[in-house]
């Protein structure tokens, strides 16, 4: 499996695909569909795209609140039983409803932060790889400033002065501070795909700009791309939960896994079940955002059989 | 070098001026009304509105109000709290503690992280490797105030083989469990990084001169290997001084660690936004420093850079 | 040619793939003399990297590993020789200079860091007195201003220049035997010329013996005693350069000979060998070089000749020897 001489390589690959050219992104599914890590994540996402999408099937949204009397201060704390799958939380609610039900601005958040994040370092990072000159100094320099002001601390700040809670204020965090690391990753692969000589010869046949941006280096950084996408949702999905915890996200009476961690740390040695639960869900969607995301990168690496 | 160093110097003013700029732009030029984002919806009373207003200027016109702001930072002016007292000084009462405690955690990071990393490469596909692969894995998905809540009370409260909360016991037997939980996800990266930057130098041609030139395996492995495999480790220890100053936000209020960082998660939920944004704004001059010193580090283990 | 200083006999290297073991040298056998240059002839890919590489016991085991055979260097046995003597060997006996001298020299660390590192480590000098040695030695190599350069790293120095790095690094302790691969392949033509008479000069000042590797007729017709033809790991002739170029018993060799543009008679198509060569996972049945072989019967792709002599000292693998050697 792990290694092949580059000569021999060349050739078993041709014999293994039948000589049928597939394509780079072509070649990662055949990878990928061979990749235990792959299915893993398969599998955990199934489950938390139905948390996310009809949390209704899976558990009452009724047990989530006392305004419809859904949880009885009387049920407080109670430990996991037949009744309540989880156990309840200190307002006796239903810790089984709280979590499936959390799922949603959690993983939302993740799922917007990776799109916009990802779409405004695309296009600062195509732009400055493309233009280069002034326009990359210029823009480069505006990388390393927002590079200088960490996600958390920018985001702490933000969100102290802004009145925009509930997801869409840490969606805004991460649009405003979260972008840079595409934009660096887009600007590196511009720039080699501008050098590449397949390139330089559309250019010399006359593609225009646009044509060579979208047509020929905009592709390659597509595989890459992706890969950050995938981990960066994880990674969102997580800062989430950090900023509701710190009671600067999700606010009552909306709910999320961050916030009933941060619920659940004062009866945290009585009722451990109020934060292991939530705290396991998050962690197992956050793993499988990254076992997806390591999976992609393994069999998109052309130099994936070497095995490092 | 002196030349290299001067330069980096000179880049980072405009990163200090933009960084700065960027968290007061952050906080007042958003929309929404920044004295009601500062009081965090509390009922405004004039007094402090008055006191906000002078505090940032917030008569002049943007620009002035910036400069009038960064003049105050430079003269060490990052406004008061509540009751009155200096924001700079409860800074420089708490920061020794905050420092103490990501000092002892970068420790950790790199003896074991590069350590362990080194051992898995070395030993690829061995126990440690996979041991470690599967254990960074983990730990890269639990958010890390899941996993401070599960150490504080794994260690501190069931085994009770550490002091959980506080710093009575002073360093380093306080610091222990809050530094680990601070270093943990980092220690995981560096780990893979140091790693998989091992296996890829390991496969370069001047690896194989080394061989050739009959030189002892420690030497190829620690002058000629390590040396080139850390420039990105470097790269990405500079980077994570955020991460440990965001995380020591968490971590310091979770272990009740005394330090700048439970100042802020106090003030957070207090909604003492005007301590917040002086708070972040110092550590996020310190961590420009910082960033300043890897840099010149940067330069010192990777010649191409420094001539550049 | 006098008794052998390294002897190679019936070397074969496997690498493991995907696909199972796959053989880039499969039997090779050649020796050379003291003093003497053997030359290994071959297009990319005929194993005379992967053979040098034996030699030197710098293969990466996994995924190579030398499968049967044996490599003597003054009568020692190397194949299975602990690391430890098989160390003390390389860079103070056994040498090697590589194609690509830039990725063959350590980025971050200084030349005369490199270089003084061979009497660090093998000869236990001092600082200084390494410093000195290794200023002599970028001396012996004509690296202008040596003594300014010493502290200088690898991406400040011209092709040709680190080109000399790696050879002063390589003869700083007056090897036995240096293996040159490619050496000049990477450079430019007036480059390629001063780096071989370098190469020449030091051989005779020293007594090295000196294993060439190249596909280039031109540098082995004016460097090289004796000549290896190879071709899927294997010797296809071997002989004196005299014999193998003038009097070839071998079509593949004959191939490779008229496919070089000759000044004297310019104009006209040049012959070529039809094909590409196999490469080391789908090595041809019989003669390796059957399917590209004007001359190829029935009995090549049944059964592989062996290497016989056609003369003393000339050795060729073809069944059709003798017929090739009478032909002109």
């Amino acid at each position: 499996m792990s290694d092949t001489t580059p000569d021999a390589e060349l050739v078993l690959a041709g014999e293994e695909i039948g000589d049928v050219p597939r394509g780079l992104l072509g070649d990662a599914w055949y990878d990928l569909r061979r990749s235990v890590v792959f299915w893993i994540s398969a599998v955990l996402l199934f489950f938390v795209a139905l948390m996310v999408l009809v949390p209704g099937l899976l558990a009452d949204i009724e047990l989530t609140s006392s305004l419809t009397g859904g949880c009885q201060l009387s049920d407080s704390l109670q430990a996991p039983s037949a009744e309540h799958w989880f156990g309840t939380d200190r307002q006796g609610c239903d810790v089984y409803a709280l979590t499936i039900h959390g799922a949603r601005p959690s993983v939302m958040v993740g799922v917007l932060g990776a799109v916009i994040t990802t779409a405004i370092g695309a296009v600062v990072g195509l732009v400055a790889g493309f233009y280069g000159g002034w326009i990359d100094g210029v823009l480069s320099r505006i990388v390393d400033i927002f590079y200088g002001l960490p996600l958390l601390l920018g985001g702490i700040v933000m969100l102290s002065a802004l009145s925009l809670p509930g997801i869409w204020g840490v969606v805004a965090v991460l649009a405003v501070l979260g972008w840079v690391p595409a934009a660096r990753l887009v600007r590196s692969t511009t720039i080699e795909g501008r050098s590449q000589e397949y390139t330089l010869a559309a250019r010399a046949l006359g593609a225009g700009n646009g044509r060579l941006m979208f047509r020929h280096i905009l592709p390659n950084a597509i595989g890459p791309g992706l890969v950050l996408a995938v981990i960066s949702l994880g990674a969102f999905v997580a800062v989430e939960a950090t900023f509701s915890f710190l009671g600067l996200g999700i606010r009552p009476p909306g709910f999320s896994w961050g916030t009933m961690i941060s619920d659940a740390q004062s009866v945290f040695f009585q009722a451990p079940w109020t934060l292991l639960f939530p705290a396991g869900f998050l962690s197992l969607t956050v793993l499988a955002f990254i076992l997806l995301g390591d999976a992609a990168r393994d069999s998109l690496d052309p130099r994936r059989q070497q095995g490092a | 070098m002196g030349r290299f160093i001067v330069r980096r110097l000179l880049q980072f003013i405009p990163v200090f001026l933009g960084t700065t700029f960027l968290i007061y732009f952050l906080v007042f030029a958003l929309p929404g009304d920044p004295i009601a984002g500062l009081t965090a919806g509390k009922p405004a009373n004039p007094a402090f509105e008055a006191y906000i207003t002078e505090q940032y200027h917030l008569d002049d016109p943007f620009l002035v109000q910036y400069l009038k702001y960064l003049g105050g930072l430079l003269t060490g002016d990052l406004g008061q709290t509540f009751s009155g007292q200096s924001v700079a000084e409860v800074f420089a009462e708490r920061f020794p503690v905050t420092l103490q405690l990501a000092a002892t955690a970068f420790l950790i990071e790199v003896v074991l992280g590069i350590g362990l990393g080194v051992w898995a490469a070395r030993r690829r596909g061995g126990i440690v490797d996979n041991l470690s692969l599967a254990g960074t894995l983990i730990v890269i998905s639990i958010p890390v105030f899941v996993l401070a809540y599960v150490v504080q009370y794994i260690f501190g409260v069931k085994l009770g083989w550490l002091p959980p909360t506080g710093i009575a016991k002073g360093w380093p037997v306080s610091y222990i469990l809050p530094a680990f939980v601070l270093a943990a996800l980092s220690l995981a990266y560096v780990l893979r990084l140091t790693r998989q930057s091992l296996l890829e130098t390991f496969s370069l041609d001047f690896m194989r001169t080394a061989r050739a030139k009959g030189l002892p395996g420690g030497r190829i492995l620690w002058r000629h290997g390590l040396r080139n495999s850390l420039i990105p480790v470097v790269t990405f220890l500079g980077a994570d001084l955020a991460a440990l100053m965001g995380g020591a936000v968490v971590i310091e209020g979770i272990f009740n660690i005394p330090g700048v960082g439970q100042q802020l998660y106090a003030s957070i939920r207090l909604g003492e936004a005007v301590v917040v944004v002086g708070l972040v704004t110092a550590l996020v001059i310190i961590y420009l420093i910082m960033n300043l010193v890897v840099d010149v580090l940067y330069g010192y283990l990777d010649p191409r850079i420094r001539y550049e | 040619m006098g008794s052998p200083l390294l002897e190679v006999k019936d070397l074969r290297v496997s690498f493991a793939t995907r696909e199972g073991r796959v053989e880039a040298v499969n039997g090779l056998s050649f020796a050379v003399a003291p003093g003497r240059t053997m030359a290994l002839l071959g297009e990319s890919g005929s194993g005379k990297s992967v053979a040098a590489q034996a030699i030197m016991g710098v293969l990466d085991t996994p995924p190579a590993r030398i499968t049967a055979g044996s490599i003597r260097f003054e009568g020692q046995e190397l194949v299975g020789l602990p690391e430890k003597q098989y160390r003390s060997l390389r860079g103070e006996k056994l040498a090697m200079i590589f194609q690509d001298a830039l990725s063959a020299l350590n980025p971050v660390l200084s030349v005369g860091t490199q270089i003084a590192e061979m009497f660090r480590v093998h000869r236990d000098l001092g600082r200084k007195q390494a410093r000195a040695a290794a200023l002599e030695a970028m001396a012996e190599v004509r690296i202008p201003a040596a003594a300014a350069r010493f502290d200088d790293f690898p991406h400040q120095f011209s092709g040709g220049m680190r080109q000399r790095i790696i050879i002063a690094m390589m003869i700083a302790l007056s090897p036995k035997v240096l293996i040159a691969d490619e050496p000049t392949t990477a450079l430019d033509v007036t480059v390629q010329a001063q780096i071989m008479e370098l190469l020449a000069r030091l051989q005779r000042e020293l007594g090295t013996s000196l294993i060439l590797i190249s596909h280039d007729l031109g540098v082995v017709a004016d460097v090289a005693d004796d000549v290896t033809v190879m071709y899927a790991g294997r010797a296809m002739e071997q002989g004196t350069v005299a014999d193998v170029y003038r009097r070839s018993a071998n079509p593949y060799t004959r191939g490779l000979l008229e496919s070089v543009p000759s000044l004297q008679a310019p104009g006209g198509r040049l012959p070529v060998i039809p094909g590409r060569p196999p490469s080391p996972s789908s090595t041809p049945t019989g003669c390796a070089f059957h399917p590209r072989c004007a001359l190829a019967q029935q009995r090549c792709s049944d059964s592989a000749p062996a290497l016989v002599a056609v003369a003393p000292e000339h050795l060729s693998r073809c069944w059709f020897a003798e017929e090739v050697l009478s032909g002109d």
